[in-house]
């Protein structure tokens, strides 16, 4: 037989098949608009509900734990803590940071930021679950049915936009319009207001679709045996699937992989330790080397022009209160600083991108004494002004709690030796669970109010 | 008013839930835009349009790319899925680039001034985990394909579907009436690979250097095979020729 009789014998297959798909596609839009343009077998209800759980569980944390780092600025305290001074009802949650256990914002920011990451592969794939939907026509049946449509825009682009703000801002990729914080609060709200309401609409279908296929069966099935849902059990289900190239538990293991790789190569920036070399993927993955000054930094001297010479033997540290009554200001030098009684303080610095340190040994002056120092007993809040000109958080103001814990240091040594400047020389403040850019480095104000 | 339900389409419960939605996320809408109205509406429309209508349409397109592409070359393929030991390893990296392009590419300049790390480890390390999982990848291939009698003669044809087998595959059936080929535009799903026994379908079962051992007579045919008609061949015989070769020899399918 030559190759050219092939194609004859198989004719009748052919337009059988050929008629079946006629008959199939009659009266169907053209397209993605068309059902059974969708083509993979795994699509469906059961898929779509279980990844859709296991992003609800995740987003839940990283909605709360956003929630918390929030918090953790203070910004009810003062103006200047506040990136986004008009929340209105938004900021109904907010309660005084605490300074224990030392390890809460390190550990908050890490599962935020890293739980964050560990979600994009889930996300894309619960997306890719859904795709049909974005062309379902007619694109509206009924007054309901566009509002709900409505709602997953919010959800879609709300979530897309918060992981998009996110993981540029940890990279310091700066593109966004406006301030970070501005956009990633506000922005989490519109998502959650859309994610509220697809729970609640959703709620049902899914407890009906996890019940339709126990999931350890389905767990049990391989790709050879995997057939597609009913068509008509949801829109989701394509009526003209191929032959499965995965099973749904390889879908989900696929997923799971993505996550797991992120994981695996960047926790180590909040572990720490020898393990922080294993975030071989991540913005403070790198040692810097073994000194008593060899932690990470996130922003230099020279970056925010704070030179030596400032910092040299003519800085003083002006202790002031606010309010016309009291004692003169008083200016302190450094070696004046270090005459007065030193307290040694165990603790990391942890960044809102979600790298922290390991516990550094600070040694410093107590926040609370240099308060009683400025003729302030009871003090209700300090502003720590730095040297540099710009950023932010060039100043910050801490709460009562913060001043009287007894590990809260304007710190001039780490580890044993001289603060380096890059670490804030002279002086920085450093508070125990605090985000870190308001452990204001090159301190030169602090301003107690009673 | 149940006549206006019915023009509305849902419980009024549901009118209710969406317009709490609309409250709260319009309250936080008008804080959002606040500042870069344009901006601000831009990015959030672009969120949904870049990924919906850009970054899924390429990655369904590069994945049925491959799959066609492979498909291509068949016959010199071993009858083992193949398709997701390229897509596993090249999804992860291109996730891996998804998430840390700015450092990757090294975009964010403030970088070294700002932490006095290096920026530049960061693309080989992208393309070092990038080698490494494809490297796993070949691995758990190899393995896989070891594990499979290679001793035996060859069959009395070979395990093929007609359509995936000689040279005018193009022609053969496109689709089964409940399994089609997966149309333009829409990927399979990406997955890890599986170690069970793992069926071959039609596709993978056409290889010239097929396998038609004991794995085939584990697993159950293919529904493409089932479709065809066709037998795996005889159940302890395995092949192991050069596709040419086996071109001539033994014609393919239900043609014979």
């Amino acid at each position: 037989m030559t190759d050219n009789e092939k194609p004859r014998t198989h004719r009748p297959g052919l337009s059988r098949l050929a008629a079946e798909a006629r008959r199939r596609y009659r009266g169907e839009m053209p397209g993605p608009f068309g059902r059974s343009f969708w083509r993979s077998p795994i699509r469906g209800p059961w898929l779509t509900s279980v990844l859709g759980l296991i992003l609800l569980a995740g987003i839940s944390v990283v909605f709360v734990t956003g929630l918390l780092s929030y918090a953790a600025y203070n910004p009810d305290l003062a103006r200047i803590n506040d990136t986004t001074p008009g929340k209105g009802l938004l900021g109904f949650y907010l309660f005084s940071w605490p300074t224990h256990p030392v390890w809460l914002y390190r550990v908050n920011q890490g599962l935020h930021v890293t739980l964050g990451l560990v979600l994009i592969p889930i996300l894309l794939a619960k997306l890719w679950s859904v795709l049909p939907k974005l062309f379902e026509w007619p694109p509206v049946r009924s007054p309901a049915h566009a509002l709900e449509r409505l709602s997953l825009l919010l959800l879609v682009g709300g979530a897309v936009f918060e992981f998009v703000t996110g993981v540029l801002n940890i990279q310091q990729w700066y593109k966004f319009p406006g301030s970070f914080y501005t956009l990633h609060f506000y922005g989490a709200w519109v998502f959650v207001a859309g994610l509220v309401v697809h729970v609640l609409l959703k709620g049902r279908t899914v407890i009906r679709a996890l019940r339709s296929g126990a999931l350890i069966r389905e767990l049990r099935v391989d790709t050879a045996r995997t057939e597609p849902e009913s068509p008509e059990a949801s829109e989701l289900v394509s009526p003209a699937p191929a032959a499965p190239t995965i099973s749904r538990r390889g879908a989900l293991a696929f997923a799971g992989a993505g996550s797991l790789l992120v994981l695996v190569l960047s926790v180590g920036q909040s572990l720490g330790g020898p393990l922080r070399r294993t975030a071989l993927l991540a913005p403070h993955g790198q040692d810097l080397g073994t000194g008593p000054n060899d932690f990470q930094i996130n922003q230099t001297a020279a970056e925010v022009g704070v030179s030596a010479a400032e910092t040299g033997a003519s800085w003083r540290l002006t202790l002031d209160h606010a309010g016309a009554t009291g004692p003169p200001p008083l200016r302190l030098s450094r070696a004046e600083l270090l005459a007065m009684e030193q307290h040694t303080a165990y603790l990391p610095i942890a960044c809102v991108e979600g790298w922290s340190t390991d516990n550094q040994a600070w040694t410093g002056v107590r926040l609370r004494d240099l308060a009683r120092l400025a003729g302030v007993s009871q003090p209700a809040s300090v502003l720590a002004e730095s040297l540099q000109r710009g950023g932010t958080f060039r100043h910050g103001v801490l709460s009562a709690g913060q001043i009287m814990d007894p590990d809260s240091l304007l710190a001039l040594r780490v580890n044993g030796a001289d603060l380096s400047l890059d670490h804030g020389y002279p002086a920085r403040v450093i508070v125990p669970a605090n985000p870190g850019v308001h452990n204001t480095k090159w301190v030169a104000n602090l301003t107690f109010a009673s | 008013m149940r006549r206006q339900l019915r023009w509305y389409g849902a419980s009024p419960l549901h009118l209710l839930a969406l317009l709490a939605c609309f409250a709260l996320a319009g309250y936080a809408a008008a804080r959002l835009v606040s500042s870069h109205p344009v901006a601000v509406v831009v990015w959030f429309l672009g969120a949904v349009i870049g990924h919906d209508l850009l970054l899924m349409p390429l990655y369904s397109l590069a994945d049925r790319s491959a799959m066609a592409a492979i498909k291509h070359r068949q016959p010199q393929l071993p009858a083992t899925p193949w398709i997701n030991y390229v897509r596993v390893p090249a999804a992860l990296s291109g996730l891996l680039l998804l998430v840390w392009f700015p450092l990757i590419l090294r975009l964010q300049t403030p970088y070294h001034a700002s932490t006095t790390l290096s920026a530049d480890p960061y693309v080989w390390h992208w393309l070092a985990v990038t080698g490494a999982l494809f490297l796993l990848s070949a691995v758990a291939f190899a393995v896989r394909l070891r594990r499979q009698p290679r001793t035996a003669p060859p069959p009395e044809r070979p395990a093929a579907a007609p359509e995936e087998a000689g040279p005018d595959r193009e022609t053969g059936p496109p689709a089964h009436p409940v399994f089609s080929q997966a149309g333009p535009g829409e990927a399979e799903q990406p997955a890890v690979p599986e170690d069970q026994d793992h069926a071959v379908d039609a596709g993978e079962a056409a290889a010239g250097c097929a396998v038609a051992g004991q794995a085939q007579r584990e697993s159950r045919p293919g529904p493409q095979q089932e479709a065809a008609g066709e037998d795996q061949g005889p159940p302890d015989q395995a092949h192991h020729q050069p596709a040419a070769q086996q071109d001539e020899a033994k014609p393919a399918g239900e043609a014979q």
